[in-house]
């Protein structure tokens, strides 16, 4: 007979909820921001205070997400244990000293400050790819989502340093290009380099385990990986060196990934085997509707087609807001639940009766976060393009409301661990 | 109402429990649309490559079993066809599958190959050649796990000539098991306490496949929680369920995992010696 693996044991609960939470939170406080930033999200993005705002929403949001989203997700999706949760609590607690310091003195525009926040980031993500790469150690199946994620760690890496240097830089000038050269990189690697092909990576095998379909393979997983791996590179390296040719080049590469996972995206919902979609999978799904025109206008700016401080923050909308954004409140409305319910519930399952995963939700409140949030951000969107201050006001009020409606929904969802308090210690099957 | 172009009352008298499919279809071309409509199993001999194949090893009779359906209304409804006949002839069963009650012992501590064909057949895809392959690649002491979605009576005959012995598990109207092995005599390898990766006797099945987390958990729990000692669960699940493993640990449960296939995993799980069984 073949000999079985032995079984691989998830970190504790507690750990990727604490991440999760504080990225909500970081959420949260972006999206309340986002009504009072209407006049300076109306002009350049280059303003301290909109510096402020992204890192807010890149570090705190996305970012704190990812991490806390791996912790659970890769013992499923890579079948490894995590190192050391230890490692990963200390990890934190670096990274939200130095986001809430990084923020604060953007806000101000404190740079001596600001290196000291960045270098506690660099810290809490060293330490986090210190713990990823001894996780993955000598990993045997390096699987289409294991390659993606380990582009998107490199990425992480590569757009840390980049970060620190630009803010060492403010202080003693020693980076070679233009300003602006600099920033459309270090952005562009945070968002391809990082964001997208962890997404991507974790889509092909989390989605599936929520809408009942096949999990998908073939060429196209080829064309995403390779056109991430070969496009991220070359658009970076042409914003730098600001030529337009290996940043069309970079551009179109990436295009193509995004188009494969749209694709993926397409034939998963298509044949799923689940009859009807849940809010949080709306929202994931909604998200990616807003990546073609956020594939569109980069592939736009890429080749020079336009330009411009509107269009490009817009741009970042649509991708950060719109696609990332979306995506993420979509799969923590999945992910929370399921960590609380097993936290709370799961040492009872099979001795007295326990909810459903269906009963810790809240639909009302998830329903009204979508709409707020969705038309929220495409509003704010169309509002910064046209730099209407009332207009992205407006829309920024929908987006802190469902912002809001989101956070509601997550406080009531962790409710349920204080039936940890109340529940009387379940039968234990083990002899002592 | 299949119109068949012979002299039915005479034609029909000639269809019998051992007619091949090959004879039948031979004399009645029209009976394959009789064949496809009564069961949809019997619609795989449309597909030119098993007709070749498969048609004359395939008796009626054989060909009800590989459906689950009794010989005689096959029979019946073959005659009825072709324009004459009630039943009541000659209606010999097709061979019953083996009991329901796991491979012999002898079979005990082999290494196992697992081929599911199910997909395969149900997407139409021609099985054989994968079944040839792996059968190619089995040492002496290897056995064949193969799954179907109808018992595989040609391939008994077809692997019998290459000296494999087979024992045959139905379990569900559209999931067979199948091992085939060479018998070897000596009963095989004893099992070590956690390499049992087939199901002992009396063990049960639990496919978790196709639901959403965490329910694979819940019904595996609700399941374990009135698993005497000695019993076994066999739980075959799309993936390693990472969060079900400290739940079992914590609950005195020993188990194993093993990959079977592409998205196919399964866990052989059994209650630790002197744990008791958890009540309320």
């Amino acid at each position: 007979m073949s000999r079985a693996l032995a079984g691989r044991a998830p970190s504790a609960p507690t750990l990727p909820l604490t991440y999760l939470v504080t990225a909500a939170a970081a959420f949260v406080v972006a999206a309340l921001a986002v009504p009072w930033l209407g006049t300076e999200l109306a002009g350049h993005y280059y303003h301290p205070r909109l510096l402020a705002l992204a890192h807010t929403a890149t570090l705190g949001w996305v970012t704190l997400t990812i991490m806390g989203a791996s912790y659970q997700l890769i013992p499923i999706v890579l079948e490894r244990e995590v190192w050391s949760e230890r490692l990963a609590r200390w990890q934190l607690a670096f990274l939200v000293a130095g986001i809430v310091g990084m923020v604060g003195h953007f806000a101000i525009g404190r740079w001596s400050g600001l290196v000291w926040g960045a270098g506690l980031v660099a810290l809490g993500i060293g330490l986090h790819l210190v713990n990823v790469a001894l996780t993955v150690r000598g990993l045997g199946r390096w699987t289409f989502t294991a390659r993606l994620v380990a582009l998107a760690l490199v990425g992480l890496a590569l757009t840390a340093l980049f970060g620190l240097a630009l803010g060492i830089d403010k202080l003693w000038k020693f980076l070679p290009g233009a300003l602006f050269a600099n920033l459309h990189a270090h952005i562009h690697l945070a968002l391809l380099g990082w964001v997208l092909p962890m997404v991507i990576g974790v889509a092909a095998r989390v989605y599936p385990m929520f809408l009942l379909a096949r999990e998908p393979d073939g060429w196209v997983g080829h064309a995403q990986f390779w056109g991430l791996a070969l496009g991220v590179p070359l658009l970076v390296a042409g914003l730098l060196i600001e030529r337009t040719a290996p940043a069309v080049a970079g551009a179109l590469l990436v295009t193509a990934a995004v188009a494969g996972h749209l694709a993926w995206v397409g034939e998963m919902v298509w044949r799923r085997k689940r009859p009807s979609l849940d809010w949080g999978l709306r929202f994931v799904l909604t998200g990616a509707t807003f990546l073609p025109a956020a594939a569109g206008l980069g592939l736009g700016f890429a080749a020079d087609l336009w330009s411009g401080p509107r269009l490009g923050l817009g741009y970042a909308i649509l991708a950060l807001g719109g696609w990332v954004s979306l995506t993420i409140v979509g799969m923590m409305l999945k992910i929370v639940p399921f960590l609380v319910w097993y936290r709370a519930y799961g040492p009872h399952v099979g001795r007295r009766p326990v909810p459903t995963l269906a009963e810790l939700g809240w639909p009302a409140g998830e329903g009204a976060a979508y709409v707020l949030l969705t038309t929220g951000l495409a509003a704010l969107a169309i509002g910064t393009i046209s730099g209407r201050a009332s207009a992205i006001t407006g829309a920024g009020l929908l987006v802190a409301a469902g912002a809001l409606a989101f956070g509601l929904v997550l406080i009531r969802v962790l409710g349920h661990l204080r039936s940890l308090a109340h529940t009387a210690p379940a039968p234990q099957a083990r002899a002592s | 109402m299949v119109r068949c172009n012979c002299h039915g009352a005479e034609r029909a008298g000639m269809i019998s429990g051992d007619t091949t499919i090959a004879e039948l279809l031979a004399a009645h071309p029209a009976l394959m649309d009789v064949l496809a409509d009564f069961h949809p199993h019997l619609a795989q001999f449309r597909n030119r490559a098993r007709l070749l194949m498969m048609a004359p090893r395939v008796s009626v009779a054989q060909a009800a079993g590989m459906a689950s359906v009794p010989p005689g209304e096959l029979l019946a409804a073959l005659r009825r066809a072709v324009g004459a006949g009630t039943p009541g002839l000659e209606e010999r069963a097709a061979p019953a599958p083996s009991p329901a009650v796991g491979p012999p012992p002898v079979l005990a501590g082999r290494r196992t190959v697992h081929l599911d064909a199910r997909e395969d057949i149900r997407r139409g895809v021609e099985p054989f050649a994968r079944i040839m392959a792996a059968v190619k690649g089995l040492q002496e002491e290897d056995v064949l796990v193969l799954r179907a979605p109808f018992e595989p009576i040609p391939l008994y005959e077809v692997l019998g000539r290459r000296g494999l012995a087979h024992w045959t598990e139905r379990r569900a109207p559209d999931d067979w098991a199948v091992w085939f092995y060479r018998e070897t005599g000596d009963g095989g390898a004893a099992p070590t306490d956690l390499e049992p990766a087939t199901p002992a006797s009396g063990a049960s099945v639990l496919d978790v496949r196709g639901l959403e987390p965490p329910l694979p958990m819940v019904r595996v729990l609700e399941r374990l929680d009135g698993l005497e000692p000695g019993q076994e669960l066999l739980v075959i699940h799309e993936r390693r369920p990472v969060f079900l493993y400290p739940q079992l640990d914590e609950r005195g449960f020993v188990y194993e995992t093993r990959e079977a296939g592409p998205g196919r995993v399964e866990i052989l799980i059994r209650r630790d010696r002197g744990s008791p069984v958890a009540r309320g």
